[in-house]
């Protein structure tokens, strides 16, 4: 590998990228357990219960291995200019800017058809339903979109 | 102006290597700070990287 790829900045980088990945699944996990427990409080299996209590534990090992695997040792200090240079990135930031952007319309595009969806549901399912749905919409959306943007054109010369 | 590669550039300008490489493809038009950092960063001026095209738009370099 180029040294270039293989630098402490970009190994920052790659950790970034990876976690806002693990962020990706873990929001969709999250987001449909919620709602398969909005909508269906009684009959919600237990095997989906005991998930939610094992996810703490999950997300541990997963930062961990993150760590062990992208950064080889190194630590995420915030106050170290690498780290600086690439949550400071305008790319980075940029990217971010339209993946809100876009975000925000999904959500008040879909407020609708997610309302029509939870309309028969008595009234407090149907709330913590529409929540649900639309937090997990709008973070899924926006992470995919991040995600996408801050690669497009990477490795173009 | 100094022959840097992009992770060179990056490095001195505090940004990541994506971002140098957005500027050069024409993906992104750098902030003023940015601009300045890079072209301390390559021993010249901004308008030296930087230039209008025809739609007065920014250019990359």
């Amino acid at each position: 590998m180029p040294e270039s790829l293989d630098s402490r900045p970009e190994r920052y980088l790659r950790f970034s990228h990876r976690s806002l990945v693990a962020l990706f699944i873990i929001t969709l996990v999250v987001g449909g357990l919620c709602l398969a427990m909005a909508l269906r409080p009684g009959d919600t299996p237990r095997w989906m219960t005991s998930l939610v209590a094992l996810l703490p534990i999950a997300i541990a090992i997963g930062v961990v291995t993150l760590q062990r695997t992208t950064l080889r040792g190194d630590r995420w200090d915030p106050k170290s200019p690498e780290v600086q240079a690439v949550l400071q990135d305008e790319w980075r930031r940029a990217s971010m800017d339209r993946a809100i952007r876009v975000a925000f319309f999904v959500i008040l595009i879909a407020q609708i058809p997610i309302g029509l969806l939870v309309a028969p549901l008595p009234s407090l399912r149907a709330v913590m339903a529409m929540a649900t749905t639309t937090l997990t919409l709008g973070m899924a959306t926006f992470l995919a979109l991040f995600l996408f943007f801050s690669r497009q054109g990477q490795d173009e010369q | 102006m100094r022959d840097l590669t992009q992770a060179e550039l990056a490095s001195l300008a505090g940004v990541t290597r994506r971002s140098v490489n957005a500027i050069e493809t024409g993906h992104m038009v750098p902030s003023v700070l940015l601009a300045l950092k890079l072209a301390h960063a390559l021993g010249t001026s901004i308008d030296t990287i930087f230039s209008l095209d025809d739609d007065s738009a920014p250019a990359g370099f």
